[in-house]
């Protein structure tokens, strides 16, 4: 879907969709060409982008595609729909409860965690200023991810602390929480 | 050590029969950001009060520039806490009978600065925290989260080498959150400006150059000494 959007900007090359798809969405996972021209395939295929000509002096490779009727509807769609929400559990998560069962400190877990996302959190704060709108708008969502996660990890250190002091309370055997 | 320019030594402070701050060490160098961060009532604004020498601790040491600031008179004390310090208070503290420039000139003309000098040293605040064209509305006219950055305006308009802030983005959004916090990375670049900078956001402490963190009066976490050598990679300023 996002070369179907980068499609509808006007007809391209597979080499060009790779190129722009890097350097807006990339961060560190870049698109392979063997990927890039698969899709193209796949959606004209499906009859969502079809194949206009060859770019004058290119070989295969350079093969134009442009974005149908269909295609522009699909896109639209696919935009405006989110994702089911999923609240897929972090790795913060899995690690905090497999400390707990394993009769572990999971209060050290959080405070590393805590450390390591802070940290993070103040590379990216610095770094507001460096790059363009889509890199300002990357370093936000992360920033908004992380601050998350830390609300989240505060709120297990207080629940942590509950737990421990009603089972010192109640006398019970128990974990350390 | 030349370079500390406030200090709290082992701060304890009760508030009736509860304790409040005990053993609380904080040293800020210039042209340093300190978050201190810790839950609702573990301290933090007490701790800022004590810093700023609006409360007298039971026992601890104040040092601000290099001077024993704690135990000072009261008048001693108000008159370095005008030119030397820069406080913005969680619930704020404007003069409501005052326009929103007439209470960022506070500070310059209770210092003897000329009235009209005053006025542009105001404006050039007002302008940086985005509340310039409120400028001569009385306090009651604007809203919370501009009165709060007018009282970051008046906090900064006189340069004061400390600033102590309390919350200062509480009642904002994120966007106007970060023109205060902009603010504060310019003083401290620009001017060298110490900042410590109470808050339970972690999003805000990402601005700050380093952190402590409070729990039931006491410095748990983060790093209560200043750090050595190059500080951290200082947020960066907007051209
Ligand atoms: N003037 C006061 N009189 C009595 N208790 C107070 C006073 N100010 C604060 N406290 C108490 O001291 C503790 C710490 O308060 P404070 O420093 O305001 O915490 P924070 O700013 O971290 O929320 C709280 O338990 C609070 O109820
Ligand atoms: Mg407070």
């Amino acid at each position: 879907m996002a070369l179907l959007a980068l499609l509808d900007e006007g007809p391209t090359h597979g080499f060009d969709l790779k190129r722009r798809y890097d350097a807006l969405l990339g961060h560190e996972r870049e698109l392979k060409y063997g990927q890039v021209y698969s899709t193209l395939q796949r959606l004209e295929r499906d009859g969502l982008a079809a194949g206009v000509g060859i770019e004058a002096g290119g070989g295969a490779d350079r093969k134009l595609y442009a974005i149908t009727a269909q295609g522009v509807t699909e896109l639209d769609q696919w935009l405006t729909t989110p994702d089911p929400v999923s609240g897929r559990p972090a790795e913060v998560f899995t690690r905090v409860v497999l400390a707990l069962v394993s009769g572990r400190d999971a209060d050290q877990v959080l405070e590393a965690h805590r450390r390591a996302f802070l940290d993070r959190m103040r590379v990216l704060t610095a770094r507001r200023h460096a790059g363009d709108v889509v890199d300002r708008l990357a370093g936000d969502y992360e920033v908004a991810h992380l601050d998350a996660d830390l609300r989240w990890i505060e709120l297990a250190s207080v629940r942590l602390k509950d737990i421990a002091e009603k089972v010192r309370a109640t006398g019970s055997k128990g974990t350390d929480a | 050590m030349s370079d500390l320019v406030l200090e709290g030594r082992r701060l304890r402070h009760s508030f009736g029969r509860t304790r409040v701050l005990d053993d609380v060490d904080l040293a800020v160098r210039a042209g340093e950001i300190v978050a201190v961060m810790g839950p609702s009532g573990s301290g933090k604004s007490t701790l800022l009060h004590l810093l700023a020498g609006l409360l007298r601790p039971d026992a601890g040491e104040v040092w601000l520039a290099g001077e024993r600031f704690d135990t000072l008179s009261e008048r001693r004390r108000s008159e370095r806490r005008l030119a030397e310090l820069g406080f913005v208070f969680q619930f704020g503290d404007l003069v409501p009978e005052l326009t929103v420039e007439e209470n960022v000139e506070l500070p310059l003309r209770l210092m003897g600065v000329h009235a009209r000098a005053a006025r542009a040293r105001a404006s050039v605040m007002l302008e940086r925290l985005g509340v310039v064209e409120h400028a001569s509305k009385r306090l009651g006219e604007v809203s919370g989260g501009q009165a709060q950055r007018a009282a970051v305006a008046r906090a900064l308009v006189h340069t004061p080498p400390v600033i102590l802030a309390d919350e200062p983005t509480g009642a904002l959004d994120t966007t106007t959150g970060e023109l205060v916090l902009e603010a504060f990375v310019h003083a401290a670049r620009e001017q060298g400006t110490a900042v410590v900078l109470v808050t339970h956001e972690l999003r805000v402490a990402s601005w700050a150059t380093r952190d402590v963190l409070l729990r039931d009066g006491r410095i748990v976490g983060g790093s209560a000494a200043p750090s050595s050598g190059p500080s951290e990679p200082l947020a960066e300023v907007a051209p």
